[in-house]
């Protein structure tokens, strides 16, 4: 028996997205895209990359944190609840009709044009084949999509890693900040519960041993930089969500993260440009793994200092 | 004979799923209910699913690995309910009966 | 049944909302669902020949398993999605400092008005 379980889960992604477009309350959308974001990252998973999985995983849950924050202060002003009544509303005019007409046709439209021109489905790609064939010789490792990310593909992933420190430089620089405000301002007076605190000093070593180990063995198998970076980066979430300490130094972490890039810049230039790994894979085949887990190592410290610093604007400084 | 005993049990933490799954839907029922309820999703139909899982596949790494996902299950699923349940307390969330309750003295 | 439907529906789906959606929050939540439906597209094309990951490749027959570059693209588009995200909710919140609303509309009218009292 063949179960279609990719087409389930697709379709099951598309009642989601539907459901979002169709609800109101801020809070509901917000856990609809979480459901959403989850059934996708396993429709990656029955699509045979585990890597991309990894990361959507990853991502829907910061997203989500980020997201709740915002809507926190937006229901706190009591303007939230305003806007929802507004919207609410039905009035039946001509303004109101053709704004739900043209919309729906215009999407419709181009949907049909989209679909005169589908993908072939015998369409074959000459590199899928020369990257299986060649990777291992040629960089190293046994993960193709790691390879292809550090080896073939080592531009994408140094203008990658910029966007990421720019997008944390304009979120520092454009994100509200009042000294006079953060004169040691706590979350909350009420201490968290023994039960969490205790079970958090359990959990902690488990989270950073995990994501160790997904940075240490992203070329051999699923994993990476970005992920495991990732879930060093939930450590500290963790930290401040049960302990409520708001002590860090958050402009030393972003110095230190523009360093890491300057490092990540350096070793493509020094092993990739100048064909060191090339001719390792030949002469040692290990020493073309080095580099391979050095660069992510690097990509892991660089993530987790750049979405710690990002939480902390989020959280710390932009609740109040 | 070992692949039927683990389908039985796999088969028992689907319908634990199933019960929690009709316990979430049930309407003109409070907040921690439900709750209650969907801890039992969490913990208890996961725990027996896994067990099954491991009974499948035997002695292997592949079952170390289920042995590992099920502890660190075991620690924090209770503690993520536990913490949703505080923090609607703390901030003031009070069921229907209980305001009842309260009306009445 | 061809998958890549699911994808197109999904990005129209999308771009309907973020045409209709009148709070700011909407928007940007739909932003991202595009994005996503993006992805999922180019994984789609990639895996038309079979869905085993290219991980391990000299062990398993090469004609079942999926595309590896789209994925290592794709990998990279996820982190620019995210960086693209923080951003707007980072402009979303000053926005909201300083109107102190979050609907579209509202927002305008405010913004109208303040032009005129300047004048």
């Amino acid at each position: 028996m063949n179960i279609p379980i990719t087409e389930i889960a697709l379709s099951l992604w598309v009642v989601c997205a539907v459901l979002i477009v169709f609800t109101k309350k801020m809070y509901r959308i917000i856990i609809t895209f979480g459901v959403f974001s989850l059934i996708g990252a396993l429709s990656y998973l029955f699509l045979g990359s585990p890597d991309v999985a990894m990361a959507e995983a990853a991502v829907s849950a910061f997203v989500t944190i980020f997201f709740i924050v915002c809507i926190e202060r937006y229901y706190k002003f009591g303007m939230g609840l305003e806007d929802e009544q507004a919207e609410e509303k039905v009035k039946f005019s001509a303004k109101s009709v053709g704004r739900i007409l043209a919309p729906t046709g215009f999407c419709v439209g181009l949907f049909w044009l989209a679909m005169q021109h589908l993908p072939m489905d015998d369409a074959v790609t000459v590199l899928r084949d020369q990257y299986l064939a060649r990777f291992m010789y040629d960089v190293g490792g046994m993960n193709a999509v790691a390879s292809i990310v550090l080896g073939y593909r080592v531009y994408d992933t140094l203008f990658e890693a910029l966007l990421l420190v720019v997008s944390v430089v304009a979120v520092a620089h454009v994100s509200w900040y009042d000294k006079a405000e953060m004169i040691d301002r706590r979350h909350s007076e009420i201490k968290n519960s023994g039960v969490a605190r205790f079970t958090m000093r359990v959990v902690c070593p488990i989270i950073i041993i995990f994501g160790a180990y997904i940075i240490a063995n992203g070329h051999l198998t699923a994993g990476g930089g970005f992920q495991g970076g990732l879930a060093i980066a939930t450590f500290f979430i963790c930290r401040y969500l049960v302990y409520d300490i708001n002590d860090l130094p958050i402009a030393k972490v972003m110095r230190m993260e523009k360093l890491v890039f300057v490092n990540i810049t350096i070793l493509p230039v020094l092993a990739v440009f100048t064909g060191v790994t090339y001719f390792a894979t030949y002469i040692l085949p290990l020493t073309s793994d080095v580099y391979l887990v050095a660069m992510n190592i690097l990509i892991g410290f660089k993530v987790a200092c750049g979405f710690f610093v990002l939480f902390y604007r989020f959280v710390a400084i932009e609740r109040w | 004979m070992l692949e039927y005993i683990s389908f039985a049990i796999m088969g028992l933490g689907l319908i634990f799923m199933f019960f929690g799954i009709v316990g979430i839907m049930q309407p003109n029922k409070d907040f921690y209910y439900r709750l209650l309820v969907t801890c039992k999703i969490d913990t208890v139909g996961i725990i027996t699913f896994f067990i099954g899982l491991a009974v499948r596949h035997g002695i292997s790494f592949f079952t170390g690995k289920i042995v590992l996902i099920l502890i660190i299950m075991l620690i924090l699923n209770p503690l993520v309910t536990h913490m949703v349940a505080r923090s609607a307390y703390r901030g003031g969330y009070v069921s229907k009966d209980e305001l009842e309750k309260r009306k009445l003295r | 049944m061809r998958l890549d439907i699911f994808t197109m529906v999904m990005f129209f789906v999308s771009f309907f909302g973020l045409i209709t959606s009148r709070t700011i929050i909407k928007s940007i939540v739909f932003i991202l669902i595009m994005q996503t439906s993006v992805v999922m597209f180019w994984l789609i094309v990639g895996n038309m020949h079979g869905s085993l990951p290219p991980i391990d490749v000299y062990n398993i027959d090469a004609e079942n398993i999926s595309d590896p570059l789209p994925q290592a693209l794709m990998l990279s588009a996820i982190v620019i999605g995210i960086s693209v995200i923080t951003v707007s909710i980072t402009m979303f919140n000053n926005l909201f400092r300083k109107y102190e609303t979050a609907s579209w509309d509202h927002m305008e009218k405010v913004y109208s008005n303040e032009g005129e009292g300047e004048q």
